[in-house]
């Protein structure tokens, strides 16, 4: 418990906090009164504790509660699911898969739908394509006056966009929106302050 | 172990988005004031508990029952600040410059004062145990799982960033 003369510091707070058994109190009380450097110690430790115990729990400002129930995304990851599927699962997912391609090798070969399967397939792929280009592009698109400046960091605000479903990629000090109306923008951050990140809206 | 959460976050593990709200309203002073006493920014604080949030209603399901709720979303928060400093080489400055609003003049007022600036000059990991600790009332096994550290590291933490407070509000008192 005491280390060469002094109490150890573990005791010193358990003073202060009133955990030590009553002997070990007296013992410690009676080591204070006559050790000005402990004494000074729990002075200090209780003047701190004082002065953050008197501090107040601070408010949330109602904006920001507002915000957290609109910014919740509407899909939440199902409850205890395993990271593997499940064959369960995993039927529950082919099983519509398998039946549309049956109807599909059954149209085919009934020859109502033409072959043009491979067309699909590349114009599916080019639309992911074309999509992937235009998030690359994204910061090559023509400069466009501000519909909004909030308080950032920009980073920030493109991804409270994202989470609400806006397309908005965060570009220097500017965030870019796209497939959205300046409205719908507004209203995602209409709780903010005026601030320096702009946000365009890219056509 | 009893959680008075309990109810509410077994009903928010079903996906009852009402219950998370309750949630919400239940915890959300205590994690804003977590954050801005860590972060001493209310803005970048409200930034930290409002993805703090998100990130607990989209892994909810990775809560056990056997530890209190409060306590994950303690450590949520904890890791959402920490994500929130890492951002301010971006853009430090601009948060300072925005005007304060009327509303949130009584956190601005704490956060000019004497406590939060001796706060700030504290190590961080005395800062965030007495924090905690005195602010926030946790017990110390719930900061020891918080941190990482053991019970008596937790005890040693906030004394000597009690004292150390103590000296830079005395300073401080003595200066004026």
């Amino acid at each position: 418990m005491v280390t060469g003369t002094h109490p150890e510091e573990v005791d010193l707070f358990d003073y202060v906090e009133g955990e030590l058994s009553a002997d070990r109190r007296t013992e410690l009380e009676f080591h204070l009164a006559s050790c000005a450097t402990c004494a000074k110690q729990v002075a200090l430790v209780q003047a701190g504790k004082d002065a953050l115990r008197e501090s107040q729990l601070l408010h949330l400002p109602p904006a920001r509660r507002e915000a957290i129930s609109t910014s919740l995304p509407t899909q939440r990851r199902a409850p205890d699911r395993s990271p593997a599927l499940s064959p369960r699962r995993l039927l529950a997912i082919l099983t519509p898969v398998a039946a549309v391609a049956a109807v599909v090798v059954v149209l085919v070969s009934s020859g109502v739908l033409e072959t043009n399967g491979n067309d699909q397939a590349g114009s599916a792929a080019a639309g992911a394509t074309s999509q992937l280009q235009m998030e690359d592009q994204a910061g090559g698109a023509e400069a466009a006056p501000p519909v909004m400046k909030v308080a950032g960091p920009a980073t920030t605000v493109a991804d409270e966009l994202r989470r609400k479903g806006i397309r908005a990629r965060a570009v220097g000090n500017k965030v870019e929106v796209r497939d959205a109306t300046q409205a719908e923008v507004e209203r995602a951050l209409g709780y903010r302050r005026t601030g320096r990140v702009e946000i365009v809206l890219i056509p | 172990m009893d959680d008075p959460d309990g109810p509410l976050v077994r009903r928010a593990q079903k996906g009852d988005r009402w219950a998370f709200e309750q949630l919400v309203d239940r915890h959300q002073h205590r994690l804003f004031t977590l954050a801005t006493r860590l972060l001493g920014s209310p803005d970048e604080a409200a930034d930290a508990v409002q993805e703090a949030f998100i990130r607990a209603w989209l892994g909810l399901s990775s809560f056990r029952h056997g530890a209190r709720f409060s306590t994950w979303l303690y450590r949520i928060c904890l890791n959402a600040v920490h994500d929130q400093r890492t951002k301010r080489p971006t853009a430090p400055l601009e948060e300072v410059a925005e005007p304060v609003d009327p509303r949130d003049q009584f956190v601005a007022h704490e956060l000019s004062g004497a406590l939060q600036q001796a706060l700030a000059a504290l190590e961080e990991d005395y800062r965030g145990a007495v924090v905690l600790y005195d602010v926030l009332g946790c017990s110390y096994a719930e900061i020891a799982e918080l941190t990482g550290v053991a019970e008596g590291t937790v005890k040693s933490r906030i004394f000597r960033g009690r004292k150390r407070l103590a000296e830079l509000l005395g300073t401080r008192t003595e200066r004026e």
